[in-house]
């Protein structure tokens, strides 16, 4: 039964971070820069959720319809207004991953100065979750773990059977000849950015299910959702999944033996082990430089 | 012409004179402008344990306008520090080296072992409600808060009498509730009383569902709760998800949340209840009820406010530091809004501790 719980406490966890890390990894893969932002859009979407839905009063499905919306919308602007003009002065990607940052900073104390620091929430009754082979699950939880998993099968499905997909892979492997071939740079960049916002958005909507919302929530979601990503192996969208999945189960299982105080740490150290003996990730591939080097 | 010229002089000067003469008569004398002492209050306005700062507050705002004549001014600088430590060094900084306080007043041991070496290093006097004896350390620095061993002693009388002898603790890695939990350690020694698991977890956590499970596996009779929101809602929540029934109890904690219907039924140990007089007089200023810690910041002020008035009765100006401190420690007793409070030697504003129970969404006093 322990292991049973232990086993799904870790899936719960590692579905947020392989939704995080999927949205960090896809616009790493085809924009070639660590966007931070995807933390601000998390944050973003479970407050204009909770505006809809609690404030407003409207259905819940409508509200996260508009709450992803308008993280579309912040993300596009974020694209036009900061990392497409750095792009066009040829910034590099420490620059990028700074701007990402600011971004990042300028959102959460935005929602901060409009929202205040008080803890938020969507008032759901609290029930005995469902018992599987001994476990406790919640209904928010399967939620959780069945949209982690589906998000990903269509987001492969996504890109390996439209020609948007198949345009944001040719944009991947090689930016110059992918533009020679007549694909809109651009435009697919825009439409990295939205899908990479929708998968951060919807994470951040059920984590605000499952955990209350505060200004600060999205900290914590960048952190181990970069370190799934890099685990992983960086800007393999697949190998994010696993990564975040790999960083739930350990981190639960960690600190059964350990006190709880070390979780974070653990994540770290996993971390630290991999960019020492494995820094392409579990499923990363060597780079052109490095086959040919 | 000459004697024209002299008349129109004459006629100058005495005008003059008797606009000044009117002057001086009509002027009402100037008051003698009463000396300032500024109170610092360093309190959590804004965050999940925004609605103690704001609790707090009030009370200042309503022990400054019940206050009488006195010989001082008392002006009182509010600053927010969210409960971050990081937060209150910044703030007490700024009340110290910008604003020129006399006086400070902190808000849980956390932000009072920040304020307490501040306060010593540069003479001012800090006042800190807070379970954590180190905050009271040294000559400029003092506690009002009901002693963590007083707490404890409640709380096990209180496990025995119910017969509960299995406790599991899941607590927030915090100097005051570390206080708590240690002295609780100390004082169960020898009885039948047994901590079967004792779960710390870190400020901004939000995923407990492993350690309430390390926990349950201990088969616990009651669970310890030693948190603040947002932290406290959320491992109430999840508790209830995994199905545990055993009840749910506290040293404090029930009242750091603004969602008391999430204890409902379940009984806990406090630090002292305000006076009913003081509720009444807050309830009727506010329209609400006073939250934790309110009824001390109260007393806080009066205290300052009696030791300043009493140090500088036969004084120009304003007392010194020293003198003050000197009133303070010669002050044994004091009728505050707790009560009948004692004045320990450590710098230690004494008070009782009792038996509460969420009943109806409210906090009752049962014994």
């Amino acid at each position: 039964m322990v292991a049973t719980q232990l086993f799904i406490n870790g899936i719960i966890a590692g579905a947020i971070y392989a939704l995080m890390a999927s949205s960090f990894s896809l616009i790493y893969n085809i924009v070639k820069f660590m966007d931070l932002s995807p933390g601000a859009l998390f944050v973003v979407s479970a407050f204009s959720a909770y505006v809809f839905n609690v404030l407003f009063g409207l259905n819940f499905f409508l509200s996260l319809i508009l709450a992803l919306i308008i993280v579309s919308v912040v993300t596009i602007g974020i694209n036009k207004f900061v990392y497409k003009p750095l792009r066009n002065k040829n910034a590099n990607n420490f620059i990028l991953l700074l701007a990402s940052f600011g971004v990042f900073l300028f959102i959460t104390g935005f929602i901060l100065l409009i929202f205040g620091a008080e803890v938020k929430t969507f008032g759901l009754p609290i029930i005995k979750g469902y018992e599987i082979f001994g476990a406790i699950i919640t209904k928010t939880q399967i939620i959780l773990i069945v949209t982690s998993l589906v998000l990903f099968l269509f987001l492969q499905l996504f890109m390996k059977t439209t020609r948007l997909g198949k345009a944001m892979r040719a944009l991947a492997d090689d930016r110059q000849v992918a533009s020679a071939l007549g694909i809109k740079v651009e435009k697919t960049i825009a439409v990295t950015f939205i899908i990479s916002a929708l998968l951060a958005g919807i994470a951040g909507i059920l984590v605000a299910l499952e955990q209350n919302l505060e200004h600060a929530m999205g900290f914590s979601v960048v952190l181990k959702g970069l370190t799934a990503s890099i685990v992983g192996g960086i800007g393999n969208v697949p190998a994010a999944l696993v990564g975040g999945f790999l960083i739930g189960i350990i981190e639960n299982i960690g600190i059964w033996f350990l006190p709880s105080g070390y979780k974070d740490a653990i994540a770290f150290v996993i971390l630290i082990l991999f960019l020492l003996f494995r820094p392409r990730g579990l499923f990363g591939t060597k780079t052109r430089e490095e086959v040919s080097g | 012409m000459a004697k024209n010229i002299t008349q129109w002089i004459v006629g100058i000067i005495i005008l003059v004179i008797v606009i000044i003469g009117a002057v001086l008569i009509f002027t009402p004398k100037a008051e003698v402008t009463k000396e300032t002492v500024k109170i610092g209050a360093v309190l959590p306005l804004s965050g999940g344990a925004g609605f103690l700062g704001q609790s707090a507050q009030k009370a200042l705002i309503l022990a400054k306008e019940q206050l009488g004549d006195t010989k001082y001014n008392f002006e009182v600088i509010f600053e927010d520090d969210k409960l971050s430590p990081k937060e209150t060094s910044t703030a007490a900084n700024k009340l110290i080296g910008v604003d020129g306080v006399d006086v400070i007043i902190s808000e849980t041991s956390g932000s009072g072992n920040v304020v307490t070496p501040l306060a010593e290093s540069s003479k001012i006097i800090h006042f800190g409600i807070a379970s954590d004896i180190n905050v009271a350390k040294g000559k400029y620095n003092f506690i009002h808060w009901t002693p963590p061993e007083e707490e404890n002693k409640v709380f096990i009388k209180e496990l025995q009498r119910r017969g509960i002898k299995k406790v599991a603790i899941l607590g927030v890695n915090q100097q005051g509730e570390r206080v708590v939990v240690d002295d609780f350690k100390k004082r169960i020694e020898g009885t039948n009383i047994e901590i079967t698991s004792d779960q710390l977890f870190n400020f901004g956590e939000k995923d407990f569902k492993t350690i309430i499970l390390k926990a349950k596996q201990t088969e616990p009779e009651i669970y310890l709760l030693l948190a603040s929101s947002p932290e406290l809602e959320i491992i109430v929540k999840q508790i209830k998800e995994i199905g545990i029934e055993e009840p749910l109890t506290s040293i404090e904690s029930f009242e750091f949340t603004e969602q008391p219907e999430i204890f409902e039924g379940y009984w806990y140990i406090n630090a002292a209840d305000p006076s009913e007089e003081y509720v009444n007089a807050y309830k009727q200023k506010y329209g609400d009820n006073p939250f934790l810690g309110s009824g001390n910041v109260y007393d806080i002020f009066n205290i300052i406010v009696t030791a300043y008035e009493t140090a500088g009765k036969d004084k120009k100006g304003k007392p010194t530091m020293e003198e003050v401190i000197s009133e303070l420690e010669n002050m044994k007793e004091f009728r505050g809004a707790l009560g009948q409070l004692k004045m320990l030697d450590e710098g230690v504003v004494w008070s009782g501790a009792v038996v509460k129970k969420v009943r109806d969404g409210k906090f009752v006093t049962i014994s």
